[in-house]
């Protein structure tokens, strides 16, 4: 019981880690070995991707096209101001 | 239109209004345009950008201190206004945010509820999600463009991703 609770202050503490691929072999099967057997870690795991995976899709969404339009557009003002970049 | 759109769309995350992120941008890019030879490693470029985006942010906050704080207010300090939560960030308010097109813009974005979950954390975390999780970086060069430690990025990205977590549940 001890050793349980202390993997899952292990998981909770390196779990970024783990799925930033951080972690050698070892560590990351004793991870995932205790991930198995313990539901409060499989639900934090999955959760802990699912806020990776979200903000890393909100990444991939193109900016509203009113606002690229406007950054075109202040890029081409810039260009025609500036001498140097001619 | 690569390196301007990420230019402007970090600009757009951390100042958190289009108006400053314009400005922000158009420095930004006026100074890589001038320094572009002088680049040498191409992979350096991107943390160079970062770099000088956060701090033309940051200088813009500075010139702007008596107004509500913004996305990512860099130094942390909530400017003005209720200051019942040092974690609460004007901008972010959507009820009456919503008026305004660049709150609009933003929801559209990056939907509502990831917005005021983003809102949530502290603001130099904020900005290592960011650059890690939606530009991609390595911890590498989150360190380099923040100034902290690699194990801090690791550190404070890990706290961040789990305050996100349960800042999204209540969102
Ligand atoms: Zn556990």
């Amino acid at each position: 019981m001890a050793k349980r609770i202390a993997d899952c202050g292990m998981v909770t503490e390196r779990l970024s880690a783990f799925l930033d691929g951080d972690l050698d072999a070892a560590e990351c099967g004793r991870i995932a070995r205790h991930a198995k057997t313990c539901p409060r870690c499989t639900q934090l795991t999955a959760e802990l991707r699912r806020t990776v995976g979200l903000c890393q899709r909100a990444a991939k969404t193109p900016l509203p096209p009113e606002l690229r339009r406007r950054a075109r557009a202040s890029i081409r003002r810039l260009l025609e101001k500036d001498p140097q970049t001619r | 239109m690569r390196v301007q759109a990420v230019a402007f769309r970090f600009s757009f995350l951390v100042c958190g209004n289009q108006h400053d992120a314009e400005d922000v941008m158009q420095e930004a890019l006026l100074k890589t345009y001038r320094h572009i030879t002088r680049i040498e490693r191409p992979e350096a470029f991107r943390t160079w950008l970062f770099r000088t985006v956060r701090n033309f942010c940051l200088m813009k906050r500075r010139k702007r201190v008596d107004e509500p704080a913004h996305m990512l207010s860099l130094d942390g300090q909530p400017a003005g206004g209720d200051s019942s939560s040092d974690r609460h960030d004007a901008s972010m308010d959507v009820a009456d945010g919503a008026k305004r097109p660049d709150e609009l813009a933003l929801n559209a974005w990056l939907g509502r509820r990831l917005r005021t979950a983003l809102a949530g954390l502290a603001p130099v975390d904020r900005m290592i999600v960011l650059l890690r999780e939606m530009e991609g970086l390595s911890t590498r060069e989150v360190a380099e463009i923040t100034k902290l430690s690699e194990d801090n990025v690791k550190t404070r990205l890990h706290r961040a991703r789990s305050r996100l977590r349960d800042l999204l549940k209540e969102a």
